[in-house]
């Protein structure tokens, strides 16, 4: 065994043993549960305290499941792993089944076949369903074809019938967004752009420092717009224009660098709460 | 012919979504193309997990590298598929459970004759043709010049029928159907007909009384098959086993016939369901704690310091203070309440917390036991009912501690490569690397207490140059400008292309050639 | 050093980066909070509501995200008990009700009981179809909600009589983490109808400069990444908690404990890019 995976191993087996231990007496990582009218829910604090709470097995198990994963993903930062490389497995899978359920039980059997068939579904899932049909419930006969000619891709011949609903996707979008993005980002823009220059405060003194700012706005728009207009080559006033335009451009990266920067940190960060606070108790 | 029409599908939609924004008439046909586009995007991910487990299937067969973690995230798939479509330890949703009623299976066809009330009077029609509301449609007919409804009536059906139109007149029909739709007196309130539910309902346990006055309605067979199977099924008697029972304990009075304490098997014996009222007045035997005279208040001290050590200054005034107040909680609940306050404040030992609290855990057991008579006791009309993703259920645990830490880990891995990506990258080459490093710091600084510490000493006069509201401002300014810029020719960009996919000048989205 | 510095394997880093995040969470540091306007907007959208207005609460985000959007979601709805609003819970995403199911343990059930699911809240769950369910339920949510989350039919629903559409709401709060999210909120839903529909927003970190363009017209408030949650949750702690003479609980300073690290962890990624230039412009100045 070459001496970095010894020692790994070492380490792993002694960190294991020591969790075990600290688990048996201190309660680490024990997960308790209040019965509640409506099912088992994560016991207060108060109930585990006052020993109302009930050891929950399948939780505790759970949490040292999630743990151990956290564990496998964050190995993959020192070298990629069969640990990771399993949990990386599992969570494909996991996923994908997680949202064809989801997928499931939220729109197959409320919107389609409770629209097509609405007592059956009534019968069995549903009950909170109405169990007459809707006036033109013929109509849900389309979707339910073209999600079977959709389905068709799997198959090993035919996969082209799968092109007509692919078609209504794409044509819904680009129907959808054209409107849309033109409404509300290009036109609703140019004139959220629309800034007077000159501003006056309300005691008719020239207020300098709102109309720099509107000029600044308008400007630097202005300039960027101006950079990426690529038909008129960027030279004499047009060059020192964009240039102006990339200036702003580098501030707003800057600006969105600072923000991901952020959003990825504090992703971190609750990660490691649940494994200080949830799983080993440290804090 | 095989590219033709997927070009005049995308075209067709794809206006008419266009169309329908701009003309109100065509309103309803850009919605329904909408709902045939939402299920269509539900449908694609059934196609996701089809084609996973065929892309995975085929590694296995070929034996590819790693065809194991592909065995692994087949079973993982199979195994969140079966537990989530089976809905496995997901309790029937309680709003259809219909706690406290049996019910027994009875087509609206098969209601008799006798159930079939008759009122003078004409349904009103509507000016926008809309039909009689679904909860009533099938049951309500106009007749000879009478409204016939075949069943019983309920409050929701009535509540229904007088929203349908708001006419005095049509009210005053509604009210004399009401009451005409109802079952005879001495079963009122206690039998009901839901029509959805195709199901005769009897609430409680049936007498013999009620069962003859429920046959004498109809010889029909199908009528009193369905009339005995509720007598024998809300008869059904529950045991569960109570070690323990409130020295309060009274049974509550809507439950006097039906339910017992069998000292001898120190079993509570309850016959029929249990309703959700019921079971919570049942709950309920735990009289709301007197308050404690001062003798009474040294008394508890003394006993409670004799199991453990002397209570401190500051949990002395708390004892006092919560034992001489009158609460709106039971003995266990203030005890429960005051022995949290006590370990806050100076802690006790285990003797004394288990004094304290044992009052508090007799309550909790009592009301478990009550759950458990109540789910034991009840007839599970839907159980496919209940919530996909139902706290406790498999599939619940798979997303809590699999799909959940896995996915919100791998999102975390992000912050360690960006402070890589920042070492090895960023690199103040020009001047425009200069300004977008300068903005970054400003802005890391501006958006943490690091800022505020920094500038917080210039003087307001200069507050502008503070970093966070320099933060502010350039958020407000600067990257405002640029991301609108940079939003203008992005929405220029989409609908070209989205011109162009309409046309069928675009047809990348078909495919390459062949099939 | 220069050697070391230009070969430093990157695993260093990635430990620094870890120590950066991890001390200050076992050591609890925490800073205090100065609200800024957005999230002042935001508070004040919510704030002048009357009791009893519907609040349509889309949260669209999943576990991935909950780092930055938990603590938003948390506070919002708590905002919404606080002020006795109407709350109807959808989501655009899949795992999306589970974000909902975990607010309404966490605030809902546990801190406001008297609040009756039907009545007060209610939880629509998920629909799939991206912005083409915002385009639905503009005009008639009813095409495709039926049921609520749980199976009863919409109509039973006290609190969903008579609503047509999500232009009844007096305001949309939406908890975004990126596509679809707050960005499809504002083009199908706030500027088509620009009298009838108000949203405002959180989103994470990664979009929320993409989202100022769209300020204030189009979107009155936006709570961008941990530190808007934070300034948030500093509000409305004050108002409901601190002016009540009481502390707020630790569920409510989740952002406020995730600040701490924050800091840190902003100080390392400034020192790495400083020492990242100084060991390139070191490498310029001995190249020959």
């Amino acid at each position: 065994m070459k001496r970095e995976t010894l020692i790994w191993t070492v380490v792993l087996v002694a960190a294991g043993l020591f969790l075990a231990y600290r688990s048996a007496t201190n309660g680490v990582g024990h997960v308790y549960v209040d019965q509640t009218d409506i099912g088992w829910r994560t016991a207060s604090p108060e109930n585990v305290v006052a020993g109302t709470a009930a050891f929950s097995l399948s939780r505790t198990v759970g949490t040292w499941v999630a743990a151990l994963f956290t564990l496998c993903i964050l190995s993959f930062l020192y070298r990629d792993n069969p640990f990771y490389k399993f949990a990386e497995a599992v969570v494909v899978g996991v996923s994908a089944a997680y949202w064809m359920v989801v997928a499931f039980w939220t729109t197959l059997i409320p919107n389609l076949l409770g629209k097509l068939w609405p007592a059956w579904i009534q019968s069995w899932a549903m009950p909170g369903l109405s169990s007459v049909r809707e006036p033109l419930w013929y109509l849900y006969l389309v979707p339910l074809g073209l999600g079977v000619m959709l389905l068709w891709r799997l198959a090993p011949k035919g996969a082209w019938i799968s092109r007509w609903p692919l078609a209504f996707t794409i044509g819904a979008f680009a129907g959808l967004r054209m409107v849309s993005f033109i409404q509300a980002d290009f036109l609703s823009q140019i004139r959220n752009s629309i800034l007077p220059l000159i501003v006056f405060a309300e005691n008719g003194a020239f207020d300098f420092w709102t109309s720099l700012r509107h000029v600044l706005i308008v400007g630097s728009i202005l300039a960027s717009l101006v950079y990426f207009f690529f038909s008129i080559e960027h030279k004499g006033v047009i060059g020192k224009v964009s240039k102006v335009g990339i200036w702003v451009l580098m501030i707003t990266f800057g600006a969105a660098f600072g923000y991901t920067v952020m959003g990825r940190i504090a992703l971190l960060a609750i990660r490691l709460e649940f494994l200080f606070h949830d799983w080993l108790g440290l804090t | 012919m095989k590219r033709t029409v997927p070009l005049l599908i995308t075209a067709i939609v794809g206006f008419i979504f266009v169309v329908s924004f701009f003309t109100p008439a065509a309103e309803f046909l850009g919605e329904l193309a909408a709902v045939w586009f939402d299920i269509l995007a539900g449908i694609a991910f059934i196609l996701g997990g089809g084609n996973l487990l065929k892309v995975h299937l085929k590694k296995i067969s070929d034996r590819q590298a790693g065809w194991g973690y592909s065995g692994v995230t087949i079973l993982a798939f199979v195994a969140t598929l079966v537990v989530g479509l089976g809905k496995f330890g997901s309790p029937p949703a309680p709003k259809q459970e219909f706690y406290g009623e049996t019910f027994a299976t009875l087509p609206l066809e098969a209601l008799p004759e006798s159930l079939v009330a008759r009122v003078p009077g004409q349904i009103p029609e509507k000016e926008n043709g809309e039909p009689l509301p679904p909860s009533v449609r099938r049951q309500i007919v106009q007749r000879d010049g009478q409204i016939e409804f075949r069943g019983w009536m309920l409050s929701n059906q009535k509540h229904d029928l007088e929203e349908y139109k708001d006419r005095r007149a049509w009210r005053k029909t509604v009210e004399a159907l009401y009451e005409a739709a109802q079952p005879p007196e001495p079963l009122r309130g206690k039998v009901a007909y839901y029509t959805d539910h195709r199901a005769l309902s009897f609430k409680g346990a049936m007498t013999d009384s009620d069962r003859q006055a429920l046959l004498a309605l109809s010889d029909e067979p199908v009528w009193r098959q369905a009339v005995e199977q509720l007598y024998e099924q809300s008869r059904k008697v529950t045991r569960v086993r109570v070690s323990w029972l409130p020295e309060s304990f009274a049974v509550p009075e809507s439950l006097r016939d039906r339910l017992r304490y069998d000292a001898q098997t120190k079993e509570l014996v309850l016959q029929g369901p249990l309703s959700a009222d019921q079971r919570d007045a049942l709950k309920k035997q735990f009289p709301d704690a007197e308050p404690l005279s001062a003798k009474q208040r040294t008394t508890f001290r003394k006993k409670l310091e004799s199991l453990g050590r002397p209570l401190n200054d500051e949990q002395a005034k708390i004892l006092d203070r919560l034992l001489s107040q009158p609460l709106p909680e039971s003995v266990g609940e203030r005890n429960k309440l005051l022995g949290l306050a006590l370990l806050e404040h100076g802690g006790l030992t285990k003797e004394q917390c288990d004094s304290l609290f044992a009052p508090y855990r007799q309550e909790v057991a009592w009301r478990a036991k009550v759950l458990e008579l109540f789910h034991a006791a009840h007839q599970v009309k839907y159980p496919w009912s209940g919530e996909y993703r139902a706290q406790g259920s498999p599939f619940w645990w798979l997303y809590e501690y699999a799909f959940k830490p896995l996915t919100a880990t791998m999102f975390a891995m992000l912050a360690f490569y960006v402070a890589s990506a920042a070492f090895r990258a960023f690199r103040a080459k020009n001047v425009e690397a200069i300004l977008l490093l300068g903005t970054a710091f400003i802005i890391l600084l501006g958006r943490t207490f690091a800022g505020v510490l920094l500038t917080d000493w210039l003087p307001d006069s200069l507050a502008g140059l503070k970093i966070d509201n320099l933060t502010v401002y350039i958020m407000q300014v600067f990257n405002t400008a640029g991301n609108r810029a940079i939003m203008i020719g992005i929405a220029l960009g989409i609908a070209s292309t989205s011109l162009k996919v309409l046309l069928g000048v675009d047809r990348s989205y078909l495919g390459s050639g062949g099939e | 050093m220069y050697e070391f510095l230009k070969n430093l394997d990157r695993r260093w880093v990635f430990l620094m980066m870890l120590l950066a995040v991890a001390v200050p969470i076992l050591f609890r540091a925490q800073f205090p909070e100065r609200p800024t306007g957005l999230a002042r907007a935001v508070f004040d959208e919510i704030e002048k509501l009357p009791a009893g207005s519907r609040v349509l609460l889309a949260f669209d985000f999943d576990p991935a995200s909950e780092g930055e959007l938990g603590p938003m979601a948390t506070m919002v709805v708590r905002h919404c008990c606080e002020k006795k609003l109407k709350m109807y819970f959808i989501a655009l995403w899949p795992v999306g009700p589970q974000m909902i199911d975990d607010v309404i343990h966490k605030v809902i059930l546990s801190d406001f009981p008297e609040l009756v699911y039907g009545e007060d809240y209610v939880n629509l769950g998920f629909k799939p179809g991206n912005e083409g369910v915002i385009k639905v339920i503009v005009t008639d949510w009813k095409q495709l909600y039926t049921t609520d989350d749980r199976g009863t039919n919409i109509d039973q629903i006290p609190m969903c009589r008579g609503i047509e559409n999500i232009q009844s709401m007096d305001l949309v709060i939406n908890v975004s983490a990126g596509y679809p999210g707050t960005k499809e909120w504002v083009q199908y839903a706030a500027t088509p109808y620009p009298d009838k529909i108000r949203i405002v927003a959180g989103c994470t970190g990664v979009q929320a400069p993409l989202l100022y363009p769209y300020i204030p017209q189009q979107l009155p408030g936006l709570l961008g990444a941990i530190k808007g949650a934070a300034e948030y949750e500093e509000l409305v702690v004050q108002k409901y908690d601190r002016k009540k003479g009481r502390q707020p609980a630790a569920k409510y300073q989740e952002a406020k404990r995730r600040m701490g690290p924050q800091l840190v962890a902003h100080l390392l990624m400034i020192g790495l890019i400083v020492l990242g230039n100084v060991v390139f412009f070191m490498e310029r100045s001995r190249r020959p």
